[in-house]
């Protein structure tokens, strides 16, 4: 039992690893998919809506960032650091945020995202309107990063 | 001011002169012109859709040959069109194509007819090798597939599923079948005479000779094995030959083909008069548009529109030394379209500006406050010096070599620049150059460690301190919209309403920030306090209150009932406070952003370290660095452009704009390859 503040930790980086990762997985796809549908109409728009696309995908690279940040704050690649029953738990939670907004905001995103590609394939200049739309669901996976990032450099100095 | 002040004008002039004057203001291309919707008395407006359908289909038909010219013969070009830009061309030279016009548009229907026909010649071939291939599984057969055979025997030529061979198809006349009428002749395997041309791929193609006076028993077990006839050709020759014929076609088409190719690519020295030709078209059409809009008389004309004060005395004295006519400027009304001018550094974001609206009649152009700070925020998101420099130096590259870029282009490429350099500077200031490259590779590959030190201090050492830092920046880009809001309501004479909904609501909220910057909270979270001189802190609080009060008073001054004023009063404090508490927030993604960038190049310089030191090891980290920094600056370039574009459009004109002008669209030449230089 010793050894329980360091596997919470490491549950929660893998989760912060994992869920943004799906959700940006699913996103990138179903918003692949209607980009795909759009390009069959007009291979021109191919750029367009690849960006659009790509949008969806951050909270994966976010949920990335935040399990890094997490093995280099616990020391994980030297001598991982003690941590006690709270520090872990306090870890894991630090993840959260990072790993549930990330993995629902990409699915919402990726929906925006593909009526913006709809919108892109009927009025191909509007793409600056269009990608505002899809911005906006990641404001605040931006903002559950930005949570995740300093709680779990943090974390580490709860009093043992 | 950066909004340019639009005169209204009127026209009118003798119908004569009518070609000239639109061909003067379509190259001038200064003016725009209304639709006239109610002529005056006496006037008409003239239906000119035929011309301009005329017009706009043969410029079509000319851009199209463009098309067939330059797949048969690609033309060496610099860079693509967009940073090309169109040529510059005199004016005389366009008339001396649209003297030639008839001779042009010849050639360009040639090449039109031909590829076309070289359409053809390829569906013929098309056509010619699917006959072969069915032809050729009959090649061995002697005569044709129509022959019936002669005046003793008789000749049956087809197939039969399976592959089989001669004798036993044979033994399909030896069966002694018992049912029907068949049983009767018994065995017909010695009369008959059967030769396999083709077995193969599950069929048998064969022919089977028989004396005439059994035709019907043979045909009969034929069918009763589900013999079908081969298909008749067209003419009465054997399919080698057929087979050869076909393939003289073939050949006879290629060689068409490569003449008619030839032909084509004869034509390709044309391809630039077929470009002058299709951009004169385009003029002509855009011109016949404009002349649907004019109110006719027999003799006169009249043409009605804008004209920025800049440009109108210009015109007016053109007008009037080439020709004889009336032109009247007056001010504008509150319909007339909207034209910015700005520096080039604020005149970048005009594309941004414009897909959120164009300013309109009563508002200020947002542009040039707007630019500098989405400079600032842009470089804080991207944050990193190498990025930046990279940035930079592309676009600045992009503006010095083409320099005849298209304006909307030129417009991103200097906004991008200029993110850039922000970036740049944003980088040195919390050292960033990808990341921490330095750091690795003077650790990895020479074994001591050396960084370059941040001007200010390292993100990842003080969070807090860069997040403060950050909303900090939101504070002013929110400051700078209230104040963008008084002065709007200032220009527009409404000094009252600029104090009540633009002064106060700010001095309320400022001192209330400097207040809570003092408090506990702030110096948990930041690492530092700023605590107000002694009896300047009550100064400022009293400050606040008097300035909250004043918004408690004014805020519903447009109800009457004094009730309801005061209700709506403390709602506009509810809404102030909520308000700024989201937006300001807003601004931490600055921070996100910024960090996401510098860690994600670290992460990626980590992952390319772990080869270790060593040639093979440089390799391999030049490889992972060069795919992983790439991925990095992508993603991050445009995660800063979207979020640069999300606190212009909601934080900042959420304060002030609300945009609904219309964009000045000049009467012009709006064309593909060239544009026209007025001659003197």
């Amino acid at each position: 039992m010793e050894n329980m503040g360091i596997v919470l930790a490491l549950t929660g980086i893998v989760l912060a690893a994992i869920l943004p990762g799906l959700g940006s997985a699913r996103g990138v796809g179903i918003a692949g998919q209607a980009a795909a549908a759009a390009v069959t109409e007009d291979p021109s728009l191919f750029a367009k809506v690849l960006l659009l696309q790509l949008l969806p995908g951050t909270q994966g690279i976010y949920g990335l960032l935040v399990a890094f940040i997490g093995m280099g704050s616990i020391q994980l690649f030297s001598t991982p650091i003690d941590l006690t029953l709270a520090q872990g738990l306090g870890f894991l939670a630090a993840c959260l945020p990072v790993a549930i907004v990330g993995l629902l905001s990409a699915i919402s995103q990726a929906r925006v995202s593909i009526s913006s590609i709809n919108m892109i394939a009927k009025q191909p200049d509007q793409l600056s309107k269009a990608m505002i739309f899809p911005a906006m669901v990641e404001t605040y996976a931006i903002f559950s990063l930005l949570i995740s990032l300093l709680a779990v450099t943090n974390v580490i100095k709860i009093p043992v | 001011m950066a909004k340019l002040n639009m005169l209204g004008f009127q026209l009118c002039a003798m119908q004569r002169e009518r070609k000239a004057i639109l061909e003067f203001l379509q190259i001038r291309g200064v003016a725009e012109i209304k639709t006239t919707n109610d002529p005056y008395k006496g006037f008409t407006k003239t239906d000119t859709q035929t011309d301009y359908i005329y017009f706009a289909k043969n410029s079509g038909r000319v851009a199209r040959a463009i098309t067939i010219l330059d797949k048969a013969q690609p033309r060496e070009k610099v860079g693509p069109a967009f940073l090309r830009g169109r040529r510059v061309i005199g004016e005389e030279r366009i008339k001396r194509v649209a003297a030639d016009a008839t001779d042009i548009i010849r050639k360009a229907d040639r090449a039109l007819e031909l590829a076309e026909e070289i359409d053809k010649a390829r569906a013929d071939i098309n056509n010619a090798q699917t006959h072969i291939a069915l032809t050729k599984a009959w090649s061995g057969l002697p005569v044709s597939e129509r022959f019936a055979g002669t005046r003793r025997t008789v000749v049956f030529i087809g197939s039969l599923q399976w592959e089989l061979t001669a004798e036993a198809i044979i033994k399909l006349f030896a069966e002694n079948a018992s049912e029907g009428e068949l049983s009767s002749d018994g065995d017909l395997s010695s009369r008959v005479h059967v030769e396999v041309v083709y077995a193969g791929l599950g069929q048998t193609h064969f022919f089977v000779i028989a004396p005439r006076k059994l035709e019907r028993e043979v045909e009969q077990r034929l069918n009763a094995h589900g013999f079908s006839k081969a298909a008749q050709p067209s003419y009465d020759k054997p399919p080698v030959e057929r087979v050869a014929d076909l393939e003289k076609i073939i050949q006879d088409h290629t060689e068409l083909i490569g003449s008619m190719e030839d032909e084509i690519r004869s034509l390709s020295s044309y391809a630039e008069q077929f470009e002058l030709l299709q951009d004169y078209y385009t003029m002509r059409a855009e011109k016949y548009r404009v002349i649907n809009n004019l109110a006719q008389s027999k003799h006169t004309f009249i043409i009605e529109g804008y004209v920025p004060e800049r440009d109108a005395e210009d015109l007016r004295r053109g007008l009037n030394e080439r020709f004889s006519l009336s032109f009247d400027l007056f001010q504008a009304d509150a319909d007339a379209p909207t034209l910015l001018s700005n520096p080039r550094y604020a005149s970048a974001l005009s594309g941004v500006l414009e897909s959120y609206s164009v300013p309109g009649y009563y508002e200020l152009d947002p542009l040039p406050v707007m630019s500098i700070f989405y400079y600032i925020v842009f470089g804080l998101m991207f944050s990193d010096a190498a990025y930046g420099f990279i940035l930079a130096a592309v676009c600045g590259f992009a503006l010095i070599k083409y320099t005849n870029m298209e304006e909307n282009w030129k417009n991103n490429v200097t906004m991008f620049f200029w993110c850039g350099v922000s970036t740049l500077i944003w980088g040195v200031v919390f050292s960033s150059y990808f990341g921490d490259v330095v750091n690795v590779v003077s650790r990895t590959f020479f074994g001591r460690e050396v960084g370059i030190p941040p001007l200010w201090f390292a993100p990842m050492d003080n969070p807090m301190l860069l997040l403060m830092f950050c909303l900090g920046i939101g504070v002013l880009h929110l400051s700078a919209g209230y104040i963008m809001k008084a002065l709007t309501l200032i220009k527009n004479r409404q000094t009252l309403d600029a104090f009540f909904d633009g002064a106060l609501p700010l001095l309320a909220m400022l001192p209330i920030i400097l207040i809570l910057m003092g408090s506990e909270l702030f110096g948990g979270l930041a690492g530092f306090t700023i605590i107000l001189p002694k009896p300047w802190d009550s100064f400022i609080l009293y400050f606040a209150l008097l300035m909250l009060g004043g918004v408690v008073l004014t805020a519903g001054r447009s109800s009457k009932n004094i009730i309801v004023r005061l209700l709506l009063g403390i709602y506009a404090i509810y809404n102030l406070f909520a308000g700024w508490l989201s937006d300001v927030l807003s601004y931490s993604r600055l921070l996100a952003l910024g960090l996401a960038t510098g860690v994600i190049a670290q992460v990626m310089n980590q992952i390319g370290s772990m080869f270790g030191g060593g040639v093979v090891g440089f390799i391999l980290f030049l490889i992972v660095f060069a795919i992983g920094q790439a991925l990095n600056f992508g993603i991050n370039v445009l995660g800063a452009y979207v979020h640069s574009n999300r606190l212009a459009y909601v934080e900042f004109f959420g304060k002030f704009y609300e945009g609904g002008g219309k964009k000045f669209n000049p009467f012009g030449v709006h064309t593909k390859y060239i544009k026209i230089e007025e001659a003197n």
